[in-house]
């Protein structure tokens, strides 16, 4: 016999077989809700990521040859521009 | 498409989980017989109709209505079954023992149970790699056209005609292998 006519045979043959009964509506919403959670591996990575970011800015602050002037504000600034011209 | 489909998609849309449930009530036999091609066993197959839903909600926004939703699912269905094939031979890595086909072939002269036959036919499928067995099953089992054949596996009926002939070579030398093709 060739194999395609084992083929046709066999699902010919096979064509009356059914699954057994299903009912998978009970738990669908959870495991929809499950894919859309984001996954924890992620989650520590965003949180390990931001920690060494923090702790690179403290140690780079540290580290500073002069502490780095405080920032002024914008009206100060100005002021210390013009106030020899004025 | 039947007519409460729509509605019960456009809720689900919504974000209305009780209409999408109607879908899958209406439909999960429907899919539970596509799928006990991929599989015969009863966890594994309610798993597998799961999956076909599950994939089918994220994607639903992209359901055009253009055709029935159940040929959108039985697409969705395929898909997920073939990436159930390709996973497990990556799991087993099987050089699957050759059964005595030769007694197979012999049986399949004789009147058989559906269920014995579908259980044959699928464990001599099983011996194949996933493409050879997807575009068999679509082909000889599901008995598609080779158009919805390509339509079903997302392949163009080109490849299907290569696909199926590449693998009924390939079970060719596989009966042969086992010493008891008479071809």
């Amino acid at each position: 016999m060739n194999e395609e006519l084992l083929l046709q045979k066999l699902a010919s043959a096979g064509r009356g077989d059914a699954p057994p009964l299903i009912d998978v509506r009970g738990g669908i919403l959870d495991a929809i809700a499950e894919v859309r959670r984001p996954s924890n591996v992620l989650l520590w990575i965003f949180t390990a990521a931001a920690a060494a970011a923090a702790a690179l800015v403290v140690i780079t602050a540290m580290l500073q040859p002069h502490p780095v002037p405080a920032p002024v504000d914008a009206f100060s600034e100005i002021m210390r521009i013009a106030a020899p011209v004025i | 498409m039947e007519q409460a489909d729509l509605p019960d998609i456009q809720a689900t849309l919504a974000g209305d989980g009780t209409a999408f449930k109607r879908l899958v009530g209406r439909y999960q036999q429907e899919i539970a017989r596509r799928m006990w091609r991929f599989t015969r066993k009863g966890q594994e197959l309610e798993e597998l109709v799961q999956d076909v839903f599950v994939e089918a909600y994220m994607s639903l926004n992209s359901f055009r209505g253009t055709a029935p939703f159940v040929n959108w699912l039985n697409r969705i269905a395929t898909r997920v079954g073939y990436r159930f094939w390709k996973r497990q031979r990556r799991q087993a890595d099987q050089a699957v023992a050759l059964q005595d086909w030769d007694a197979v072939q012999a049986r399949a002269d004789t009147e058989m149970e559906s269920r014995e036959a579908a259980e044959l036919l699928h464990s001599l499928l099983a011996q194949l790699p996933p493409r050879d067995r997807l575009v068999l099953t679509l082909l000889y089992i599901e008995e598609l056209p080779v158009a919805k054949a390509a339509e079903r596996s997302g392949w163009s009926q080109t490849m299907v005609k290569v696909q199926a002939h590449r693998a009924r070579n390939k079970l060719r030398l596989l009966l042969q292998e086992s010493g008891q093709a008479a071809i």
